[in-house]
This record gives structure tokens, sequence and C-alpha cells, in this order.
């Protein structure tokens, strides 16, 4: 994956899988040919898929990373060789690993608009899935309504994966006091009931 | 359904034969062994009886050595960057139960290239034929539909591995092919002449293209069950032959004194002689279809370094030339070390190109929706429906 730009989006993946919660995103390989294995984006991230057919942009936030065999043939084996035998030796074990990327659904874009909610429609197979540039992690993250959708996930490692995000959203301000302070307040609020959550969570925010 | 508790006594049975069978077997092989070194020693003798007069009356296919018979040729070194192409192939055979007679043949397809980090190639290429095609060639009444597919599965097998040749001569390494299995197409043997020709015909050109743009090939078995050297041994202990007249018209003896050798693998013969990377001197093949060949065939064998020692089948082009003939060993050698006892290539080649149940049921669906698409009758046989589903 190249490095993400501030407006440029990076297209990495295409839905395999989608559900009105989430959506399973398959890895593509390394664009400029080389021997490796696809890069996903990180833990906590804000990808976006692009519908062409209901013209609806879904943002999710990446909780889940998948490495193995692409089929039911090959089965991953230790092979103790370094990444550059590998290359020289086993070149064709990279084209038969898959990266598979499980995201949770928190939002859309339609018309312009940002909405903090789940979309009418969920992803469709094939759709492509970008790395969100600076600008519109800012954009997305201005409200923070999306939290209560992740706390509230089921099956997701939440105590990680809310703090992880909210570093990315922060860090794409320079971690900008205010917004850190807002995102520690709506912490707080959503998770009154149970403090030594929050104070978990409130810990793991720091860079 | 399989009854496991009536087969654990015939097991026991058979395991205690097998086990037999297996010690009399390492005994044979230590007695040919000797027998062999024994043939070294006469070589001057054997090679007299190995010419084409001496073996007119001999009933089985006999090798005929072209290096001496001692000779071990030792490891060499692969190229630093090498490409290897392969291709394999399976097939789903037309089923007079099922709604179609169609066949479908699925080449896997691999250029791998070491040393330079390019991206490798493997992927499947299916070919639709329809089974009437089939018989065109073939005059022969009764030939069996899945020995004709067999054939056309080796052309097409052939026919990808000549286009991966010609990708691989433009990423401009040295390169080797890998043919799944001989290059000495016996079983055509029993093929009505024009048909021979036909599939030879084919075979051939694509062998020329490899010629022609230097890319040497080999046929690779694993655990061959050629005896064409074993048959030799029989020749060298045979009594009846005379060094000075002409050979005895029939065997009188009652069992053959060179029977004691038997049954032996040539690839036996080799697994103490050899050490891990080392080839057998080169034979030349012997078999009928090879007077229909414009090119003799060879063969050696070579410990592939992991308890297995395979044989390769060389053209004469290949097995003349003693450049190309160190890069096809360090080459099977390599690959077989890189697939941990089989040519990593013809083990993914095969991987790509199986055809799994799920595929099987697929294809079958595909053709039945166009025929209905085309309002042809489709209709699966009751056999076919009662083996799919019991009844309760």
């Amino acid at each position: 994956m190249k490095k993400v730009e501030a407006t440029a989006a990076v297209r990495w993946g295409e839905v395999v899988a989608g559900s009105t919660t989430m959506v399973e995103v398959q890895c593509f390989p390394a664009d400029d040919g080389r021997l490796t294995l696809p890069l996903p984006p990180p833990f906590g991230s804000f990808v976006r898929s692009v519908s062409e057919e209901t013209g609806i942009d879904i943002f999710a936030v990446v909780y889940e990373v998948l490495t193995g065999s692409m089929d039911s043939t090959h089965r991953p084996t230790a092979m103790n060789m370094s990444r550059q035998e590998l290359r020289e030796h086993q070149p064709q074990i990279f084209d038969l690993l898959r990266t598979d990327v499980s995201c949770l659904i928190v939002g859309y874009r339609q018309g312009g608009r940002l909405y903090q909610y789940f979309p009418p429609h969920p992803p469709q197979i094939h759709d492509f899935v970008y790395a969100c540039p600076t600008a519109e992690v800012m954009a997305f993250t201005d409200r923070l309504d999306f939290l209560r959708t992740l706390i509230k996930a089921t099956g997701v490692p939440t105590d990680e994966l809310v703090p992880a995000c909210l570093r990315h959203a922060g860090a794409v301000r320079a971690f900008d006091r205010s917004f850190m302070v807002a995102a520690g307040k709506e912490l707080s609020s959503l998770l009154k009931d149970d403090y030594d959550r929050l104070m978990a969570m409130l810990r793991r925010l720091r860079p | 359904m399989l009854d496991i508790q009536k087969l654990s006594s015939q097991l026991a049975e058979v395991s205690l034969e097998l086990a037999q069978e297996a010690t009399q077997s390492d005994q044979r092989q230590e007695h040919a062994q000797l027998v062999y070194e024994e043939a070294a020693r006469q070589e001057e003798r054997l090679r007299r009886r190995l010419t084409p007069e001496w073996l007119a009356d001999v009933p089985w296919q006999v090798a005929k050595p072209v290096e001496p018979l001692d000779y071990v040729g030792a490891p060499t070194a692969r190229p630093p960057r090498y490409s290897v192409v392969a291709t394999d192939g399976s097939q789903i055979i037309p089923n007079h139960h099922e709604i179609t007679s169609c066949f479908l043949i699925n080449v896997g397809r691999i250029l791998y290239t070491y040393g330079t980090g390019e991206r490798p190639i493997q992927d499947s290429q299916p070919f639709l034929h329809r089974e009437m095609a089939l018989y065109q060639g073939s005059t022969r009444p009764g030939t069996g539909a899945e020995e004709l597919i067999a054939v056309e599965r080796f052309l097409a097998e052939m026919s990808e591995l000549s286009k991966l040749a010609d990708l691989a001569r433009e990423r401009g390494h040295p390169c080797v092919a890998l043919v799944d299995g001989p290059l000495v197409q016996w079983p055509l043997e029993k093929q009505p002449e024009a048909f021979q020709l036909y599939v030879l015909d084919e075979f051939f050109r694509h062998m020329e293209n490899l010629q022609r743009w230097d890319i040497p090939v080999i046929g690779y078995l694993s655990n061959s069950r050629a005896a064409e050297v074993a048959n030799m041994l029989r020749v060298h202990l045979c009594p009846t032959f005379e060094d000075t007249c002409a050979p005895a018209r029939a065997c009188q003896r009652d069992p053959p004194a060179c029977s004691e050798l038997m049954p032996l693998w040539d690839r036996q013969l080799w697994v103490r002689r050899l050490k891990d990377g080392e080839r057998s001197p080169l034979f030349a093949c012997n078999a009928r279809i090879l007077q229909r060949y414009p090119w003799p065939v060879y063969a050696c064998y070579l410990n592939t370094g992991n308890g297995e020692i395979a044989r390769l089948e060389i053209p004469a082009w290949v097995a003349n030339d003693p450049a190309r003939m160190r890069m096809v060993q360090a080459v099977a050698y390599d690959q077989s070390q890189k697939g941990y006892g089989y040519p990593i290539a013809l083990a993914e080649a095969h991987n790509q190109a199986v055809i799994r149940r799920e595929d099987r049921s697929q294809f079958f669906a595909l053709i039945t929706r166009r025929l209905l698409h085309k309002r042809l009758r489709v209709a699966v046989s009751n056999k076919e429906l009662r083996k799919r589903r019991g009844m309760v």
C-alpha cells in the first residue's frame, strides 16, 4: 500500500462480503509487481467503500486482519526462510496467500453529505475500498456519534478498537487538545455506567 | 458404504503378505545391484548383445546405455537466475448419465522465475469440447473416451507449455520446461496409425518450438514403473545368448534364468548408487512408438534428495549436449528441493488444474442453464438422480 496522502484515496482492496453492519475486504497485491504480502490499512483506521450502483460511499473502521491460504489446497507452513530467501526460492507463495480485512460500518456519504448511522444499503460485493486520506478522516470525525456504534458492536475487540480509532482521528489533527477532550467527554458519557472500561479506553488514547 | 469391520481381517492378511513381499523385494534389489555391477564390468559383452539383431526376439523393451554403466553424474549448480515452465491437466469426462456429452480439460499453467523477484504466472486454462469431436481422428471403433481425452489433455498441456515457454523467453533467463509424465507416448501404440500421426505431429510441433527457443525440456516421472534398464540386466543374465551366433529364438528354460530379477523397477537400481542430486548414466529408450519420432528419446534417473529416484525423459537435442544436461539435472533437483520432494512447478501446475467437486457441479449447472436457454431438452438419468439422493 502506498503512503496515505492528504487528498488522494488509495484503493487497496475489494469487498468480498458485506452486510448492514460490517464489510469484508480482500487486499490487492502490491501494484508495483513486487513479491510481497499486501499491507492492509492499520487497525482502527478509516476506510471507504465506493458503490457505483447505489451511489453510496460507506465509511468503516478496520477491526480485524486475517492472512491465510487462497484455497483449500495450500496450507501455510513454516519454511525457515527470510523474506528475501522466500522471494528467491518460493516466489509463488505470495500469490497463493490472501489477506482479508474486516471493517465495522460507522456511516456513509451520499450526495455530498455525511451520515453517522448505518447506510440504507450494505456495500456490494466487488465494490472497491479506499483508505481514507487525512481530509476525509477529519471531515468524518468532525462529529463523534459513530463512537456509540463502535462501543455497542459485538464480537469485536471494542476496548482496543475505540481508542485506536480515536488515535487515528487525533493524528490527523496533530492531537489537537480540544478534539481529544471532546472525544474523552463523549466516551465518558457513553460509558457512564462502566468506570473501569472508560478508564481503560482513556489510558489508550495517548498517542 | 465401506464396512470397516468386515475389512479388518482381510487387512491383516494382506499386510502380512505385503511385509513378506517387501523383504523379498529388498533382497531382489540387493541382488540386482550386484548384477548391475557385474554388467558394468562386462560392458563390452553386454553392448554386443544390445544390437537390433540380437534384440529382435526379446519380448520386452530394453534400454541401451549411451554413457558407461558405472557413470555417476555429479550434482551440478543451478544457474543463479532461471525460469521454469510447467503444465498439468485434469478433466471432466463425458458422463452418459449427465445432461450432456461434453468434456472439459483444465490445464494448470506455471511460470516461475528465480533470483529476479519477477512475478510468477500461475493460473489455469479450461478447454471445452464436444464428445463427438474426440472420435474424428480415431478410426478405431471402441476406443475408450477416457483414453482419447487423456491424449487431448496431453496435447493441451504441451500447447500451453509452449505458450509459457514463449513468455519465459521474453524474460530472458535460462529456462527449463517440465512435462508431467513421459515424453515417450507409448499408450499411443494401441491406436490406429492415422490417430498416432495426428497426435505426434502436434506434439512434435510444440517440442520443436522449445528446441528453437533453446528451452530444454524433460518429462519428469515420479515413482516410475519403467523397467527398461531392468530388462537390460535380463539380457545380460541370459545364458542362451551366444557372443558369436544369432540369439536363441525362444527361451527354453522354465522359469527363465533372467526372471530371478523380476519384478524390478529401474528406479530401484539407483536407490543405493546415487547420492543427493546425482544422476545415472543416460539410456536410449526403446519403445515401439519411438520409431515414429524424428528424434531419439533418452532417460536417466535422478536422486531428488528426498528419498526418491525420479526418471527424467530427455529428447536427443538436450541429452547430446553436456551443458544442457547439466542444466536440466540442476533444475530438476532444485525444483524437487523447493517442492519438498516433487518439483514445485509441477506440483503447483497440478494444484491449478484440479477441478474440485463444487467446480464440477457448477460446470454442469452452467451447461444446463445454457441448454435450457436454447430450449434444448435437459435430463439427468434416473440412475444419476438416485446416486445423488437416497430414500429412506
